[in-house]
This record gives C-alpha cells, structure tokens and sequence, in this order.
C-alpha cells in the first residue's frame, strides 16, 4: 500500500517496513535500509524482506544512522519519478559522502519468463552529472525507481555527536531534499580488521598476447594497472585480494615470476622488470597512495598488502624432468633461494609470501593434488617440497608460509604437515574440527577458510554470514574463492555473478573496475564485527562471550561430522555418501531472516 | 588464416618424426593401467547431479604417471621449438570417446579445460582406427599445427593418441599459455 501526505510518501510492507520520503510533483526521494535492496518499479527484493521492520528514518522523515570513527556507515536513496534530474549529497562535521548510481543487472531468465533486475554494480557520481528516470543506459521498459547507494565517511578525528546532512535532487528548477542525521560515535574503528576477508582471483586475464611482445611492458601495463585497482578497491573496503599467477599447467605469466635461465647449478632468475612493476607498489604499499580510478581519495593508511601468492609450482623454477632426482632439488633451490634473495634486496619483508600449490590432478598435468589433496597418497610431494623449501628459507626475514588449501584430508593434513610455518585455508569441513583448529592455531599457524559469495538475487544480508562465522570459530580469515569473474555479460544477462564482487568500469568510461553493493555491505559487516571484538576482547572473557552468540546467532558454527565421515576414509567421501556439499558454492540459508545482522550491528554500535 | 608456409612445413615434418618416436617410446597398455579402477568408473559414469565428482576420484599410479610425464617432456623437446604434448586414450569404460591421460603444456587442438573426455571422431578416430600418423590440415583458422601419433597396447591395438600441437609460425597472436 502506498499512501501520499503532505508531501511525504510513505511505504508500508506486508512485513511492517517502513520507509518515508520527500515528493514533489515529479520526484521522489526515499531513504532505504542497506539491506533491501529494490527493483526498477520499486518493490522491495523478496529475500530481502524481513519480519522485523528497520526503518532507518525518523519522524521528520530524515534518514538517521549511526557510526563510528574511521568508518563507514550507508543507506540506499531511492529516486522515483520520471524525467531528468541531478543527484548530490552532503554532510556537516567534516563527514564524507561517496554517491554512487546503482546498476540494474537483467537476471538471467528462462524463455518467456518476464526479466527480473536487481542492483549491485555501483557507478561513482561525479560532478554536476545529469540522470534520466527511465535510464536510457539500463534500457528497463517502465522503469519508475533508481536506486542510488550512500556512503558516509566519519574521518578519526570527526567529533562525536550529531552531524546533520542532505541527499538532494534538482529538477527543472525545483529541489527535493532528504535529510540526513548521523550520529557519531566517540569510539573508533581500529586501522586494521580484526579478520581478513580475502577476495581470490586468477591470471591477469589476458586472452591472448601479440607475438613477440609477451614480455613487453606496453601489453602488460594495463592487466597490471588494472590488478592494483583491484587491489586498491579490496584495500578500501578493509579486504584483501590475491591473484594466483600460474595455472594448472605451471606456466607462469610473465608478470609472476622471472624468467628462469639455465639450468641445473646454472640456474638463474633474470628480467625482473615486470614481476617488480606488478609486485614492488603491492609489496611496498605505495599502490594504496593513490585512488582507483572513479573512486574518492584513499581513507584507509597505505600498507605493504597482506600476503601474494608466489609463482612456484611444480614446474618453476624447477624442471619437472628431474623430480625425483638430485637436479630437481639443485635447481628448486637456487631458484627459491634467488627469489628470496630478490625480496629481501628490494625491502619486500612485510607480506606473507605463500608457496602453494593450486594444481589438481584431474587436470592430468601432474599426478598428485596440490590443492585440496583427496588421497593421503600424495602428502609425500608436500613434505618433500616442504623440506626443500625450508631448507633455504628458514633463516630468512621474509615472511613464507606454506599455503595449503584443505579440504577432504583436512584433519589428517593437520597432523601430517605439523610443525611447519603453515597457512591453511580450509574448505567447508572446518566445520566438524573445532578442536583441531584451535590446536593448529595454538601452533602458531594461520587458519582461513574458503566459500563461495552470493549471488546479487540472494538476501543483501546473505554476504555477512562468512564474516560472522569467521570471527564466531575465531579463525583469521575468509576466502571467497573467486571475485573479480562477473560473468560474460552481467549487465543484461546477469548469472548472479556469484564469482564477482568488482564489475569493469569501461562501460561507464571509468578505466578501472567498479564496487557493488554487495561489497559494501561486506565492508559495513566486517567494521561491525571490528566492533564487537573490541567489545568481547575488552569485556575480558572473549571465549564465553563469542560463545554465547553462537547461541544466540541461528548460523552453524560447528557441525558435527556425517556419519559416514566417521565410517569411510576421506578417499571414500563424496557428497553422496556425505549428504554434505563440499563445493565452494554459497547456499543460502532461507531460514535466516534478512535482518539477522541488525542483532551484531546493534551490539557494536550500542 | 594461417599459410602453409616453408616453415611451417619444416615444423610439420619435424613432428611427423617426433610422433614416430611418441608411438614407438609410449606404452598404451601401462598408459590405461595407470588409472585407478574407481577413477575410470567415474571418468565413463560423470554423476549429472555431482559434477565435480569424477574429479574428486581421479586418481593415477603415482610412478607410471610420472614415466609417461617424462616421456612426454622430453618428445616436446625433441622438436626443438615449443610443441605441446598430450597423451589421449580409450578406456574399456570409455565408449566412443577418449580421456586425456597426461599431458605437458597447455596447448592443445582440443582444449576442453575442466571436462574428463572428448567424443572420439574426426582425426582422433582417423589415428586410432589407421594406427598410422595422422596429420591435422593446418590452413583451418585455429593457427595451429597439429600432428597425431598413435599409441599401441602389447596386443598391437591402438589404445591412444599422442597429440603434438604447436603454433602456426604465423600466427599472430601467443595462444594463452596459462590454461
């Protein structure tokens, strides 16, 4: 039902969501939750659609929110009306605002079923940039409602209290305004989370490269401009990234690694030019100085990144001829030895450097698993890559770790690769080893785990889940496997793009790659959840506390094994006998009301 | 297109030389043993519901895998330029289509990433229905030149197909080198 008063339109769901905005004769501006997202017409997402109402607007009809220093806090603006129009905001108090238009992605839909489009891909407003309302662009027949999502910087040294601001629209001459009232917190969001969120991708994705030029910097300045964007969006929303630079076959991409020369006790790693253009601002931290294109300035300190996947694999620098035999361990470490060697000359000591193994032998280029290895069998190539590789790293101010990406021999690997400077990222079984990872934690080894990311027509709400389980077995970090892959066409042909949280930008003439929503609202979860454990942590009893909202949060933590797991050995798993999925692959859990996040942000924010 | 130009002729007829040492130095029936059981099973069986299930079996004899690797490696560098080498094989499991078994480099005429086999037809089937050295017409637009080897069991029937593939010396692009 929709109701007109006064000038202010009022919304009023089935479910009790409120949300008011302000009219004229041709334009309305409406404030909605960061959680519900709507249509091109105007109704509310379905999943989104919760049983609680959380109206964010008073009875003033100002949109009225709550944060903390050092960080974020947002709304969505919706504009309905038909016509052209301008958009703009602005706070007091030193606050920032970031506008961005949101992109109606056509879902893809079975012949003769009517489109159905969501918004997730957020396309900065800069300057005095004129809107229609149907969007030409978006091309949606009868569209009545865009959808614009709000961003609220509060600087550390803003002052508490609070700080008042506006959304306004101008038309032919009249202006709309939608008041906005944040309320500053005193405390602040600490520098750095308390849990790394970690956006996974592979290659520098280059189809196909002019030949004779695979080393030239010209064809490579692009890919690597583009992954520093990458990299300076993730920073921005307080994740990480990685970018795998070799594939199961082992070729490395020029941009990874150097190339190897001679072999044997001749072996030498040489043209370092690329390898040092794509690493050395990543490693350093001056690529965060700066921008990516589209975006505001950086507010987030510049810092050497969290970790990088390094090139070596069974086929670099070694020679895969001689596994087995003395010259494959000459030539693995001198080459190791040289890489090393190169990091420590150039100051590149801060980043966690990751020897791992992505291979799988279902691929048939190898006969052994290097990542998630299904038969124990093949424990015996890690330990003796192990045992090599330590062998000229122990001692050095480089930060290695040994990557392994675990999954049906978890527990065993566990046991198996035991007193190694480890870094497992583990895969959806972590659930039935609570035990066994905090004893792999107690070790000193770092403890991640993988999972997929939801889709844009799942529950806004649906992306914070990893973060709260993260933090809820009190592990360090979340993968989600695969994040800058949106799909052939996400605009107009849109699969979900469950594999891609950034979107290119070239579209909207922005030479770099574009957020979403669906990132934002992982930042704004993962500021909440730096909140809360400052809350826990400072209460004194953490365990006790984190444990408590394991019962009070309806998300599985811990599970207790199938059956079947106790019966069978891992090599006889599968999801069959299982009854459980192994995949990476984001369910959504439908029982899960779609404001169930309101009970965290109210506790960090309280 | 890509011309079948002098130099491309030279690769050619070095690969042709190459394949008869791939056929001679490749054992097919150590080849199809070295696939466990189970692994075949679900190689011929993929579950339409569990796609990714036949990976998760695949398993190899570790040793065997490792011999015809080797082997493979070193006819690659017998031609003296980059040329891929992949392994095809049939399957008792496997009716009318073939299975990579091994393989070096990424290119090949068949690039199927991610998929445990290939209908067995056209050339393939041409080079194990023969058991003669079969060469791919080089002027289609794939700019890649491509040489077939048949592999035989200790019965004298072929079994498999070594696929040397390389780039047309024309070609205008580097095909990735990264699947």
């Amino acid at each position: 039902m929709t109701v007109a008063i006064r000038g202010t339109l009022w919304y009023h769901f089935a479910t009790g969501h409120g949300l008011r905005g302000q009219m004229t004769s041709e334009f309305t501006l409406t404030a909605a939750h960061e959680w519900i997202a709507h249509d091109p017409f105007g109704r509310p997402k379905p999943t989104d659609v919760s049983a609680n109402a959380h109206s964010i607007t008073n009875d003033q009809g100002a949109a009225t929110l709550c944060a903390a220093r050092n960080g974020y806090v947002s709304f969505r603006v919706l504009v309905q009306g038909a016509g052209e129009y301008r958009l703009s905001a602005s706070m007091r108090g030193g606050l920032e605002v970031d506008l961005s238009r949101a992109w109606y992605h056509r879902m893809a839909a079975d012949e003769g079923e009517p489109p159905q489009w969501w918004p997730d891909a957020l396309v900065p407003v800069r300057g005095r940039k004129t809107y229609q309302l149907p969007d030409p662009d978006n091309a949606i027949d009868g569209q009545t409602t865009q959808e614009f999502w709000v961003d609220v910087f509060v600087p550390k040294d803003a002052k508490p209290g609070v700080v008042s601001g506006r959304v306004r629209l101008s038309t032919g001459g009249e202006t709309v305004s939608l008041p906005v009232k944040v309320r500053v917190l005193e405390t602040a969001l600490p520098d750095e989370p308390c849990v790394t969120v970690d956006h996974n991708s592979y290659s520098a994705g280059m189809d196909a490269v002019p030949r004779g030029q695979l080393t030239s910097p010209r064809v490579w300045r692009r890919p690597i401009a583009d992954l520093h964007n990458r990299h300076r969006l993730f920073h921005e929303h307080r994740g990480v990234f990685h970018n795998l630079g070799y594939k199961q076959s082992g070729a490395v991409e020029p941009i990874y690694g150097p190339r190897v020369e001679g072999r044997g006790r001749d072996l030498r790693l040489v043209d370092w030019e690329l390898f040092d253009q794509y690493h050395g601002p990543l490693l350093d931290g001056s690529a965060f100085a700066t921008a990516a294109p589209g975006a505001p300035a950086p507010r987030r300190a510049a810092a050497p990144i969290w970790g990088a996947y390094t090139p070596i694999n069974p086929i670099w620098p070694a020679d895969y001829l001689w596994w087995g035999e003395k010259g494959y361990e000459v030539e693995f470490t001198r080459g190791v030895r040289q890489f090393d060697a190169h990091l420590r000359e150039k100051g590149w000591t801060h980043s966690r450097m990751q020897f791992f193994f992505n291979h799988k032998k279902r691929h048939r280029w190898f006969e052994w698993d290097g990542d998630e290895p299904k038969f124990l069998k093949d424990m015996g190539y890690h330990k003796e890559m192990i045992r090599m590789w330590e062998s000229v790293t122990a001692d050095s101010p480089v930060p290695w770790v040994y990557r392994m990406d675990a999954s049906w021999q978890m527990k065993n690997q566990f046991a198996v690769l035991a007193g190694h400077r480890n870094m497992w990222v583990c895969g959806g079984f972590i659930t039935w080893y609570p035990d066994e990872v905090r004893q792999v934690m107690a070790r000193g080894e770092i403890v991640w785990w993988y999972g997929g990311t939801p889709p844009i027509h799942t529950a806004s709400s649906g992306i914070l889940s990893a973060i709260y389980r993260t933090w809820a077995r009190g592990v360090q970090g979340f993968c989600a496997w695969s994040t800058v892959n949106p799909g052939k066409d996400p605009w107009f042909d849109c699969n979900g793009c469950a594999t891609g949280l950034l979107y290119p930008g070239d579209r909207f003439g922005i030479p770099g790659p574009i957020p979403s929503i669906r990132l934002k609202i992982e930042r704004n979860g993962i500021q909440d959840i730096d909140l809360l454990d400052r809350v826990t942590k400072e209460a004194g009893n953490a365990d006790a506390l984190r444990e408590d909202w394991r019962r009070s949060i309806p998300i599985p933590v811990w599970e207790k094994p199938s059956p079947s797991a106790y019966s069978l050995p891992p090599e006889d798993w599968d999801s069959p006998t299982l009854a459980a999925e192994h995949e990476p692959v984001y369910q959504a859990d439908e029982t899960l009301d779609p404001s169930w996040w309101q009970h965290i942000r109210g506790r960090a924010l309280a | 297109m890509a011309k079948l130009n002098a130099k491309a002729r030279k690769m050619l007829a070095t690969m042709k030389d190459v394949a008869r040492v791939a056929t001679a130095m490749v054992d097919g029936e150590e080849a199809q043993a070295m696939i466990t059981e189970r692994a075949a099973h679900h190689v011929a069986n993929p579950d339409p519901k569990y796609r990714s299930m036949a990976g998760d079996y695949y398993d190899v004899d570790h040793a065997t895998f490792l011999r015809i690797k080797k082997t493979l490696i070193r006819l690659e560098r017998v031609a003296g330029f980059p040329c891929n080498a992949r392994l095809w094989l049939t399957l008792d499991v496997l009716e009318d289509q073939v299975t990579t078994a091994c393989q070096v480099g990424p290119i090949s005429r068949w690039p199927k990433f991610g998929r445990a086999t290939i209908p067995l037809d056209g050339e393939l089937a041409e080079c194990l229905g023969s058991g003669q050295t079969v060469v791919l017409d080089p002027e289609d637009d794939t700019e890649l030149l491509t040489v077939l080897a048949p592999v035989f069991d200790s019965l004298g029937d072929a079994v498999g197909v070594v696929e040397l593939t390389t780039q047309h010396p024309a070609a205008k692009r580097i095909a990735p080198i990264w699947n």
